[in-house]
């Protein structure tokens, strides 16, 4: 097959004029067509737009009028992003046929910054429901071996990131959408800070919790995607009016005198990850440590109690989105969504508010924890990817899971890989940085990546 | 697991809702997923919370 490009790569090759964009895009065109029957990334392909935005992009190079670091790079759209005129149905047949009149504004935003769209991408049901078999589409699979899990809910963009079927992409991370198919799929994936991202345009699952962010292969190239997508939207009232940092601005500073926190409690006591997991992430600290780092321990509320007041809230605010459909067209929707959904229909109001009020304790209690250290160190999943066929209906209620607590105190988190466990399926580390500062949490996750192998090694299938 | 709700109330709660759930749908709700949600609507009632501590997200006029 065709080699495979980062975006930094591609983007430096492009602007040298050593790289055509419709040569690029061709690549993903032809490396999709080769892998989507397997892998099921994508739920909607569109190459001949994609190769006129190309032809766009090349014409721009040519002219001297480079748009700018994405010009003419290769991306994807998780399919609960509206594209103008293109159908986007959050993977559901309840909006199978629903075309949008407008784009999401990270969709807008990222068009204009002359990435070239190759199509909308697998998701699990409206974000939530998957991996889920009675749907109009099939599941995404894991590239590194299709009979096992993306993890979800962004599960197509992790799945086609990772093999190469395009550069980068969208997804969303409610309880650790984006961070969970980094993992799996052993890429980078960054839930940003709430607010920096707009979420205008984007499918709900659950207000408070929803965020917007990029899914690439390296660290590097998620600051550069995000540097497109973040930024104020006064239409989305979640929105952070300040300004937008450049991202990239800190990546060469290494990981000296940085100060990291490494939350045992969750990985060793709350849902004690497996030996390869552990393994990662003491390598990771001996890493930090030999760089210069301070390395401290920290203790969180339990994983047990994120999971308690994240899922309350997350349920109850996505079955006030769903609850029209849930009434009236319940088995319209897949399994695995609706009953998973109907939980939030059973809640009271006073459980949904003692659960908000219990966020603002552990939003409270996490922030004194961080008083002193600039980043917390974790894993993103415990394990190496489970089987697809596997995952019992109720497993995310019996375990807690690693990625919710960011999503409830909102804070900048990105997975990124630690290596291959005894399946030979990637594993991660999690790291996580105060409000806002995602530079410094880039730092940190490229100085790692930087000293490690990990990034040479793609799956098998997509070579 | 077993949920403490009894299956009679848990199907009230599914009744009030005005879910159109099947007996099935109501047996997988209730044995595989509630216990579980039982576990977690105590956890975020907390202790020793005082009376006056408000929610994360709390009105305010010039917020909208």
């Amino acid at each position: 097959m065709a080699p495979h490009f980062t975006i930094a790569e591609a983007s430096a090759l492009i602007a040298a004029r050593k790289l055509s964009p419709v040569e690029l895009t061709q690549i993903c065109i032809d490396r999709t067509e080769a892998l989507q029957d397997t892998l099921h990334a994508f739920i909607l392909r569109t190459p001949d737009r994609a190769l006129a935005e190309a032809r766009a992009a090349e014409a721009r190079v040519m002219a001297g009028e480079r748009r700018g670091a994405l010009d003419g790079i290769p991306i994807a759209h998780k399919d609960i992003y509206c594209t103008a005129g293109l159908a986007t149905t959050g993977h559901s047949k309840l909006l199978q046929d629903f075309v949008p009149k407008d784009d999401a504004r990270t969709v807008t935003m990222l068009a204009e910054a002359g990435t070239v769209m190759l199509g909308k991408l697998a998701t699990h049901e409206f974000a939530m429901g998957g991996p889920s078999f009675d749907l109009p589409w099939p599941p995404a699979r894991n590239p590194w071996n299709p009979a096992y899990f993306t993890s979800g809910s962004s599960s197509g963009t992790g799945a086609g990131v990772a093999a190469g079927m395009f550069l980068g992409g969208t997804g969303s991370d409610t309880g650790g959408s984006i961070r969970g198919p980094a993992a799996f799929c052993g890429i980078a994936g960054i839930k940003p800070t709430y607010g920096l991202c707009s979420r205008m345009g984007i499918l709900p699952l659950s207000f408070t919790l929803d965020h917007a962010g990029p899914m690439a292969w390296t660290v590097e190239d998620c600051a550069m995607l995000l540097q497109a997508m973040a930024g104020h939207d006064a239409t989305d009232l979640g929105s952070a009016n300040r300004p937008v940092p450049y991202f990239r601005s800190d990546l060469g500073k290494g990981a000296k005198g940085l100060r990291i926190g490494v939350v045992r409690n969750f990985h060793e006591t709350d849902n004690r990850a497996d030996d390869a997991v552990l393994k990662g992430i003491d390598e990771a600290i001996a890493f930090y440590k030999s760089e210069g780092a301070e390395i401290r321990d920290v203790t969180l509320p339990s994983l047990q109690d994120f999971q308690a007041a994240g899922f309350i809230i997350l349920v109850t605010e996505a079955y006030a989105v769903h609850e029209k459909w849930m009434k009236s067209r319940y088995n319209d929707h897949g399994e695995l969504l609706r009953d998973r959904l109907a939980i939030g229909g059973l809640m009271s109001s006073a459980d949904h508010f003692q659960a908000v009020r219990h966020r603002r304790e552990l939003c409270a209690a996490t922030a004194a924890a961080m008083a002193d250290v600039d980043i917390l160190l974790t894993t993103a999943a415990p394990t190496e990817a489970p089987k697809i066929d596997n995952i019992p209906k109720w497993a995310s209620l019996a375990k807690p899971g690693f990625t919710m607590p960011f999503n409830v105190t909102g804070l900048p988190a990105i997975s990124i890989c630690s290596g291959f466990g005894p399946s030979g399926l990637p594993i991660s580390i999690q790291l996580v940085g105060h409000p806002f500062q995602e530079q410094t949490v880039f730092r940190a996750a490229h100085a790692y990546e930087q000293a490690t192998e990990w990034r040479k090694r793609r799956p098998a299938l997509a070579q | 697991m077993q949920p403490k709700t009894s299956r009679a109330d848990f199907e009230a709660l599914v009744r009030r809702a005005g879910l159109p759930l099947t007996e099935a749908q109501i047996a997988d709700i209730h044995g595989g997923a509630w216990a579980y949600m039982e576990v977690m609507l105590e956890r975020v009632r907390g202790q020793d919370r005082d009376r006056a501590a408000e929610p994360m997200h709390t009105f305010k006029p010039e917020g909208t």
